[in-house]
C-alpha cells in the first residue's frame, strides 16, 4: 500500500491502515527521537506522541512533501517541545565543543572497524554533540536524507546544514584521533 | 603534521560505520499496535460523538427551515401542522426519541460493538 492509499484508508477509518503507517515510519521517528532526547525511558512515549499528532493532523497533509518528511518534521517539533519541557539545558548551543586542536596520527591499531570499545566511545561523543548537530547527523547519515529534505524538516538553510555536517565530522575525527593517540 | 591519506580513509570508514549504525535500544515489538489502540480509544470516539451531534443538528436545522418556509408561504397550513403536533404530542415525542436512539445506535453503539468484538477476536 503506498502512502496516498494509506492516508485515504486512514481517513476512511481503516485502523489496519494506521498500524501499517506506524510500522512503515516508526524507525525514522525512533532514530530521530532517540538521538534528540537522552532519557531512554521517555523515547517510546515521545514516539507515541509523534504518531498521535500525525493521526490528528493527517487530514491537513496536502502532499506537497513526502509523507516521511512531513512525519519527520512533526517528530522534530515534538522532540524539541519535549526538551523545552524537560531538559531545556540541552537546547542551549554553546560553541565550546567547536574548539579542538588539530592533531595527526601516523599509525592505526589493527582491525579498527571491528573495535567495539572505540565505537562506543564515538557513540558517546555523538550523544554529547549539541542537539541540532546530532539530529542533522542522524538524518543525513542514518536516514540518508538529502540536504533539501533535512532543510524542510529542521527549517535550517542548506548552507548551514552543510557546515553542521562537515563540522560534526571534523570534530568526531579529531576526538577519534585523540583517543587513538592515547592508546598508542 | 598531516594524517596520511590511507589512515584518513580508514578513519572516515570508521566514522561512517559509527554514524550509520543503528541505536542499541529499540521500540517494543507491539509499538504500532499500542499506538493504534491509544489513538482509536481516544480520538475515534470523539469523532463518532461529533458525527452524531452533527447529524442531529442537521435534522433540527432542516425542520426549522421547513417551518420557516411554510410560515412565509402558507401560514394557515403551518398552524394546522402545529395544532396536529400538539394534539398528538405523545406520538411525536416517542418518534423523536426513537429517531434519536436509532441515530445514537448507528453512530456510537454499533461502532463501539464492532470495535469491541474486533479487539476481542484479535486478542484471542
Amino acid at each position: 500500500m503506498n502512502d496516498a492509499t494509506l492516508i485515504t484508508q486512514i481517513l476512511k477509518g481503516n485502523q489496519h491502515a494506521f498500524t501499517r503507517l506506524v510500522e512503515k515510519h516508526q524507525k525514522l521517528v525512533f532514530h530521530m527521537i532517540v538521538r534528540m532526547i537522552k532519557q531512554e525511558e521517555d523515547v517510546e512515549d515521545v514516539c507515541q506522541e509523534v504518531f498521535i499528532k500525525v493521526f490528528k493532523n493527517l487530514k491537513h497533509f496536502r502532499g506537497d512533501a513526502k509523507l516521511s518528511t512531513w512525519i519527520a518534521k512533526i517528530a522534530y517539533n515534538v522532540g524539541l517541545n519535549h526538551l523545552r519541557k524537560h531538559d531545556k539545558a540541552l537546547l542551549v548551543m554553546s560553541d565550546d565543543f567547536l574548539a579542538y586542536n588539530q592533531v595527526a596520527i601516523d599509525r592505526l591499531p589493527d582491525k579498527i572497524l571491528e573495535n567495539d570499545e572505540l565505537k562506543s566511545l564515538i557513540f558517546k561523543e555523538i550523544n554529547d554533540l549539541p542537539i541540532l548537530y546530532r539530529t542533522v547527523a542522524t538524518l543525513y547519515y542514518l536516514e540518508e536524507l538529502s540536504y533539501s529534505e533535512i532543510a524542510e524538516i529542521t527549517a535550517i538553510k542548506q548552507t548551514t546544514l552543510r557546515s553542521y555536517i562537515s563540522r560534526t565530522r571534523a570534530i568526531l575525527k579529531q576526538k577519534l584521533i585523540f583517543v587513538l593517540k592515547d592508546e598508542n | 603534521m598531516k594524517t596520511n591519506d590511507n589512515i584518513d580513509k580508514q578513519l572516515d570508514a570508521f566514522l561512517d560505520s559509527v554514524l550509520k549504525a543503528e541505536p542499541k535500544c529499540n521500540l517494543s515489538s507491539e509499538f504500532a499496535e499500542n499506538v493504534k489502540s491509544k489513538v482509536y480509544n481516544t480520538f475515534v470516539w470523539k469523532h463518532y460523538l461529533k458525527e452524531f451531534f452533527i447529524s442531529y443538528a442537521v435534522g433540527i436545522v432542516v425542520l426549522i427551515l421547513a417551518f420557516a418556509i411554510l410560515s412565509f408561504t402558507n401560514a394557515a397550513y403551518l398552524e394546522n401542522i402545529i395544532a396536529y403536533i400538539i394534539t398528538y404530542k405523545r406520538i411525536f415525542i416517542i418518534a423523536l426519541t426513537v429517531s434519536m436512539v436509532l441515530l445514537f445506535y448507528n453512530h456510537i453503539l454499533l461502532n463501539f460493538m464492532l470495535y469491541y468484538y474486533k479487539n476481542k477476536l484479535s486478542k484471542e
